[in-house]
């Protein structure tokens, strides 16, 4: 690369300034002439060009109505703009605009303009580089989260098949375990599904589209609700919900971000405590829902509760079976919807989260 | 192939002293799965009359006689996993669409996935010839609610 030769182009109406750079430069660059804008577009189309340089007086097209035309479908060649003293407010206009790199007086002084020409190689190479690069990045980014889902989809299989087996061993009887080993290995099985299930919910979060829709807090609740219950059933909920108005949001991420705070809620209690409590309150109105999540259950230590919503971190005082992975989601979420979250926690008396939900009634 | 072919055509002569119990077939590329829910039908005394497929072109060599004599096909529940290599759970009720409208309906289709994958679930529950959708590991009683609601 560091070999080629630059290919500039130099559009004039005056042949004998074409002659002059030819002359000077020809052997430092490979130059193209083009006395009139029609033969310039002709060069464009069949040379890949590294810099245009272009007088700014010619007739029918001034130098930066030419590169104004140009820039939509040739935006690579850095562009030059040649010009005596008189044009200054055109150029002035045009370098704001972004349409020209950088121009030279005429008549020019040829260490300046050799100078001008390496300084728009130079950034024509970043630019390519930059592109390059947000190409690599790009590629991995989907590669990776392609990767988490099916690496999810591809683990969680085999886990069900664990699960369906063990179901029928159960159902015929056909394995005398005093030991309760199989019931171990479901509990791990069930353990690294759970895990899976985690990772998955944290590759939609990434990967599916911010979608504002009507929002019925009361329906969303109700269904985080019902997926707790599966965890523990005696758990006694107590829900208030007041939606004043009609709510816009983002009911994936929304259900996401209930579902793990409600779950959490109904894990994190003392198993001996006989009043197993989860409040719920949602307060809405056409600006913003401020939800309340309070449990009375084992509460987290006050030097945790900064670390709670990073990546895999999990509270060492609790032997309880998480992943360290859902208030992470949790918080994720909430960034991509511009919510909001606070904790307050009180060790073995409970836990208050507060979450904070921006309506989308404009974003519509 | 061969053996599942040989094994479906007993069907018609049992199916003649049991009509109104339907055929079974299991189609899943997992082996294991493929045993377990044939199994369960068994031990749960949903159906007898079983035949598991490892794949989706083996059913459809298996319905391709009943396009010539659709009069012959008794009523059918197709277990249908969604992803399996070729030709997958969709790909498979692409090909069932053209089989007469004598078979189709008679036949039940349940697609049976691990899959949390929101689009896979929503363009099953979309799609006409499927009647539901039942998660892994199957579960016993999921299935005979799913099969008594559609039931005739």
């Amino acid at each position: 690369m560091g070999q080629e030769k630059i290919r500039i182009l130099y559009i004039d109406d005056e042949i004998n300034n074409l002659h002059a750079f030819k002359a000077n430069f020809r052997r430092k660059y490979e130059i193209y002439t083009a006395s009139n804008t029609l033969e310039a577009r002709k060069t464009l189309q069949s040379i890949p060009l590294h810099i245009i340089i272009a007088d700014q007086r010619m007739p029918g097209a001034t130098g930066v109505e030419f590169f104004n035309s140009i820039k939509e479908n040739y935006p690579d060649p850095v562009r030059i703009l040649l010009t005596g003293y008189t044009d200054i407010e055109a150029l002035v206009d045009a370098i704001n605009k972004g349409q020209i790199y950088r121009f030279i007086r005429k008549p020019w002084d040829d260490f300046e303009l050799q100078n001008t020409i390496s300084n728009a190689y130079e950034i024509f190479n970043t630019r390519k580089e930059l592109e390059r690069k947000m190409e690599e990045l790009e590629k991995a980014n989907d590669e990776l989260s392609r990767f988490i889902y099916s690496a999810s989809h591809d683990l969680r299989s085999p886990l069900m098949s664990v699960l369906g087996i063990i179901n029928l061993s159960k159902l015929d009887h056909s394995i005398t375990d005093p030991n309760g080993y199989v019931a171990m290995i479901e509990a791990s099985v069930l353990k690294l599904d759970r895990f899976v299930q985690k990772i998955i919910e944290y590759y939609k979060n990434n990967r599916i589209q911010v979608e504002y829709e009507p929002i019925d807090f009361n329906v969303l609740i109700r269904e985080s609700i019902a997926f707790a219950r599966h965890q523990n059933d005696t758990i006694h909920f107590e829900v208030e919900v007041e939606q004043r108005a009609d709510f816009y949001g983002d009911a994936f991420r929304i259900s996401l971000i209930l579902n793990n705070l409600i779950s959490n809620a109904v894990k994190y209690q003392k198993p001996e405590n006989e009043h197993q409590i989860v409040r719920l309150k949602v307060n809405a109105n056409s600006h913003k829902a401020v939800i309340h999540i309070e449990d009375n259950g084992i509460g987290i230590l006050s030097e945790h509760l900064n670390n709670i919503f990073k990546m895999f971190f999990r509270s060492r005082t609790n032997n309880m079976p998480g992943t360290g992975i859902g208030l992470y989601i949790v918080k994720e979420a909430l960034d991509r919807i511009g919510g909001d979250i606070t904790v307050s926690s009180v060790y073995e008396k409970g836990t208050t989260f507060i979450i904070t939900i921006p309506d989308q009634h404009a974003e519509r | 192939m061969k053996k599942e072919l040989l094994l479906s055509s007993q069907y018609p002569t049992n199916m003649q002293k049991d009509k109104q119990r339907p055929i079974f077939l299991l189609v899943d590329d997992n082996d294991i799965d493929l045993f377990f829910h044939e199994k369960l039908l068994r031990i749960k005394k949903i159906s007898d009359h079983i035949t598991p497929f490892l794949n989706a072109s083996d059913v459809l060599d298996y319905l391709e006689q009943f396009q010539e004599h659709p009069e012959a096909y008794t009523e059918t529940v197709i277990l249908l996993d969604i992803q399996m290599p070729q030709i997958d759970g969709f790909g498979f009720l692409d090909h069932f669409e053209r089989m007469p409208e004598e078979v189709i309906s008679r036949t039940r289709i349940f697609l049976v996935s691990s899959s949390l994958d929101h689009g896979d679930l929503s363009r099953g529950y979309a799609h006409h010839l499927v009647d539901g959708i039942l998660k892994k590991p199957l579960n016993a009683d999921d299935l005979i609610k799913a099969l008594q609601e559609t039931g005739a």
